[in-house]
């Protein structure tokens, strides 16, 4: 908000400028139109130089969607590779990095977005997973339920090995305690969760506590499936132990008690 | 930067010249209709400038009206002001004095203690125990009182129109604000832990060491949170005052419950995170609460209840005693006694859904707090809206009388005329006016006024109240946090149940880490006591120290109205209304849009179909 509060226009939209509106879209479309034939040539004429990549930067930049053009970017810049050392090929992989930070602010969910990122960081000189970590961050805070982002941070975890089962475990708790209507960090969860506690005492000690923390969101949102899906998955970590599989039973009848029409008891026939 | 007012208003940082209660609204008026001709009459003359008659002021002028907007006082937003430390004590003093005065006769029972054990503060502990206050005193910069009076001085050169206020009587020589502060530093027999029994050199020494940091502090008279989804807010955004204006979400909600502050489940969330609740608990609490944000869909669950207490609802939902009073104090924000016996369950269910309704908007709460005080903010942007749009403002405005006569040659039309002291004299086809100028009105047209006991207490403390007891946890910890706690009655001795927010240097109300702590207690029985125990019982847990604790009186007035659902009091054929007082013991502002918007309706019945506060275009939405 600008300072300067004071002076506001204190006229309404009118027909010439509604006109003028439209007009300006009508160039910026037929400018748009010409930047795609341009680039199309150059792809289809095989040239990679320098006017074609700056022709994607601007084309991708407006439109991060259009996946052909990713891919000819790509095919520019191995050729570039060829000629360049690997101080300044280093460089133009973080400055493609940027380019799609600046391209997910767009989209956040974009297949060719994150599938341009992997690419770049495993066809880079060194490999930046810091500022990846960090991104991924940032991504699941504004907005958790993003499965793009959750499978993108195992892929990061896994290649790069920065963070440890367990500070990932504790990475979902915290998620899931913003929002525990999260499907893909209760997954998550149940896979670093085998990862984190191999020690079978410590294990059974963490189901346990597993158990009473999806039982508290259930009986918080008896509705919401995913802890339910992850309260199966628990119990067929113990498939033998009779007396978990009563204790939990019991206290879905207790639930079912209190909301005699949710769906939960259908949910505990199945099971039982 | 054209106007210094409008950059005030968009600073975030506690810019003192802001943050007194009286920027000016602009004297540009880039779009004012010509100037009529007759400049001392007026469609509307506005007298008392709280938060519901600035925005009707604001309403009129921008349905093409014109009109002269009044105050008495020298600062805007009468009882929802907001002041700095020096001017709070100086008009809580003069109010003792002055039980006369319309507006100052609200309050009385004013009382200042002062912390003055040893070493409480680095400045006490590091200075002799002699008073060094006439050194400190002697210097007009040092001086706390000559600034404020500087301050007083300028606001007059800038208000417009040209009729200039009368003059002050000579500054307060400085020795005076000493014989105020001695006159009104009593001991506190319910809290004597706390404070010293009478004032020694220390606990003046530290008075004078906050009053040197008087411009710091933003204390508001009554202090106000405002719904994040209410009708409040929609106002304005939709009259574009949002503008003017800069908030925070409010933090937390505490409810006092078994000798602790416990924190409000107030999201599916805390539900679910909450360690002190059982599964059962959390099951009924989730399940009330989501049958209650939609309450109107299923009426057959309240039917039975319906006109029987909201609480014996509750207790039919298999609520806990303590499930009752996060929903009752904590949730419906209602802790009175009477309140909670005949609060019906309509209404409760209202109160509820409204709270729900505006969670998860912004931050974790329903709640916004206002920079720089949410009652006199709000009063001074519509003021300002009013003021662009052609509204004339004087403040200080030494009133004599108001004289309404029937004109008898256009057809037994009332006309209202307002004179000051000086003879200065303004006529208006209708007046507003608040509470605290009824007396001005001829006998026949005020209407009954009674009143109510506030007790309230502002306190400034050292630290969150709700942080960690361990000094270095404490300073290493962020700004205070912004929160309310809501204390049940007799929850710590309390006759009467308390409210108590918490604000900080985040909304301008103290220096970084200090924060200020307001409380307030009302209805019959009620005392200075419950809202010291509240105030004692609040500070205990995080060792904070209170370094200063003004508690006062106030009267809020009630007209009495035709209607009890009525607020409004409406005299001479509709032209003269009598809005409420909004100084009361409630948290929010929502009722003085509500008001407003009836009184403009009332006022514009007849005339050509004219919008309430219709939008401003944003400049910012006309970028490309």
């Amino acid at each position: 908000m600008s300072a300067d509060q004071h002076h506001q226009k204190k006229v309404k939209t009118t027909n010439e400028e509604r006109e003028a509106q439209r007009q300006r879209s009508i160039k910026k479309l037929a400018e748009y139109k010409g930047l795609c034939s341009l680039v199309s040539a150059k792809r289809k004429a095989k040239e990679y130089d320098d006017a074609a990549f700056n022709l994607t930067t601007k084309l991708l930049s407006l439109n991060p969607e259009f996946y052909t053009m990713w891919n000819f970017r790509r095919q520019i810049i191995l050729d570039r590779r060829t000629r360049m050392d690997t101080e300044a090929y280093q460089a133009l992989c973080l400055s493609e990095l940027q380019l799609a930070d600046a391209a997910l602010k767009i989209n956040p969910k974009s297949y060719w977005v994150w599938n341009h990122r992997r690419w770049i960081l495993e066809n880079m000189p060194e490999a930046a997973w810091t500022r990846e970590l960090k991104l991924l961050g940032r991504m699941l805070d504004m907005d958790a339920r993003n499965f793009h982002g959750w499978g993108y941070r195992r892929y990061v975890i896994a290649a790069s090995g920065a963070r440890s089962p367990k500070e990932e475990f504790d990475f979902t708790t915290e998620k899931i305690s913003q929002n525990f209507s999260n499907y893909s960090a209760w997954h998550y969860r149940s896979k670093v969760l085998v990862q984190a506690f191999a020690d079978p005492a410590e294990r059974a000690k963490v189901i346990d506590n597993e158990f009473e923390l999806v039982r508290n969101a259930i009986y918080t949102e008896p509705a919401d499936q995913s802890a339910w899906l992850y309260q199966r998955w628990l119990l067929s970590l113990v498939p033998q132990d009779m007396d978990r599989w009563s204790k939990e039973l019991e206290s879905v009848q207790e639930l079912v008690e209190i909301e005699p029409e949710s769906k939960c008891k259908v949910i505990m026939q199945g099971q039982g | 930067m054209s106007n210094p007012a409008a950059a005030d208003a968009a600073e975030p940082t506690p810019d003192p010249s802001s943050s007194t209660p009286s920027s000016p609204p602009p004297a540009l008026q880039p779009q004012s209709p010509p100037p009529p001709a007759d400049p001392t009459h007026f469609d509307a003359i506005v007298l008392g400038t709280g938060l519901t008659n600035s925005i009707t002021a604001a309403a009129l002028v921008r349905a093409g009206k014109s009109v002269l907007h009044i105050d008495r006082n020298e600062f805007y937003a009468e009882h929802l002001a907001s002041f700095d430390l020096v001017t709070l004590l100086r008009i809580l003093g003069d109010a003792a004095k002055d039980s006369d005065d319309p507006f100052l006769g609200c309050y009385d029972e004013f009382e200042v203690a002062v912390n003055a054990s040893d070493g409480s503060t680095s400045t006490t502990s590091s200075e002799p125990p002699a008073p060094p206050a006439p050194p400190a005193l002697s210097t007009d910069a040092d001086n706390p009182l000559a600034e404020a009076h500087a301050v007083d001085n300028s606001e007059k050169s800038a208000l417009h129109p040209t009729p200039a206020p009368a003059q002050q009587p000579p500054s307060t020589p400085p020795a005076d604000l000493e014989a105020l502060i001695t006159a009104y530093t009593t001991d506190y027999p319910s809290t004597a832990t706390l404070f010293s029994h009478q004032p020694t050199p220390h606990s003046r020494h530290a008075l004078l060491t906050l009053l040197r940091t008087s411009r710091q502090y933003n204390l508001e008279l009554s202090p106000r949170i405002i719904y994040s989804r209410g009708a409040l807010v929609d106002l304005l955004a939709n009259s574009g005052v949002g503008r003017y204006l800069e908030f925070r979400p409010l933090d937390r909600i505490h409810l006092f419950w078994d000798g602790r502050t416990e924190q409000v489940p107030g999201s599916k969330e805390d539900v679910f995170g909450n360690g002190s609740v059982s599964l059962v608990e959390k099951r009924r609490l989730m399940k009330f609460l989501t049958f209650a944000v939609g309450f109107e869909e299923t009426p057959e669950v309240f039917e039975d209840y319906k006109g029987k207490p909201y609480a014996e609802f509750l207790q039919a939902q298999k609520l806990s005693p303590r499930l009752i009073a996060f929903v009752l104090n904590a949730t419906a924000l209602i802790v009175e006694q009477h309140a909670l016996s005949t609060l019906t369950t309509e209404q409760g269910l209202l109160l509820t859904q409204r709270h729900l309704r505006s969670l998860g908007r912004w931050g974790k709460t329903a709640f916004l707090v206002a920079l720089y005080g949410a009652g006199s903010e709000l009063s001074q942007a519509f003021c300002r809206l009013c003021a662009v749009y052609g509204g004339t403002y004087i403040l200080n405005f030494p009133l004599a009388e108001i004289i309404t006569t029937l004109s008898a040659d256009d057809g037994g039309d009332v006309v209202v005329a307002i004179t000051a002291k000086d003879g200065t004299r303004y006529t208006a086809d209708r007046l507003v006016a608040s509470p605290a100028y009824v007396q001005f009105l001829a006998p026949e047209l005020r209407p009954k006024l009674t009143s109510k006991s506030v007790y309230r207490c502002v306190a400034i403390v050292d630290r969150d109240v709700h942080g960690s007891s361990n000094a270095a946890a404490a300073a290493d910890h962020n700004q205070p946090a912004l929160t309310v706690t809501a204390f049940p009655p007799e929850a710590v001795r309390n006759g009467q149940g308390v409210t108590a927010i918490q604000q900080s240097w985040d909304v301008s109300a103290c220096p970084k880490t200090q924060a200020v702590i307001h409380l307030s207690a009302s209805g019959d029985g009620s005392s200075h006591a419950d809202v010291r125990s509240a105030l004692q019982a609040l500070v205990k847990p995080s060792g904070a120290t209170v370094l200063l604790a003004a508690t006062y009186r106030r009267h809020q007035q009630r007209v009495e109205t035709a209607h009890a659902e009525e607020d409004v009091w409406w005299t001479a054929g509709d032209r003269i209304a009598v809005t409420r007082d909004e100084g009361g013991s409630g948290l929010d502002l929502e009722a003085c849009g509500d008001e407003a918007r009836s009184v403009f309706t009332r006022m514009m019945a007849g005339a050509e179909e004219a919008e309430f506060l219709p939008g401003v275009a944003d400049p910012a939405d006309e970028e490309d």
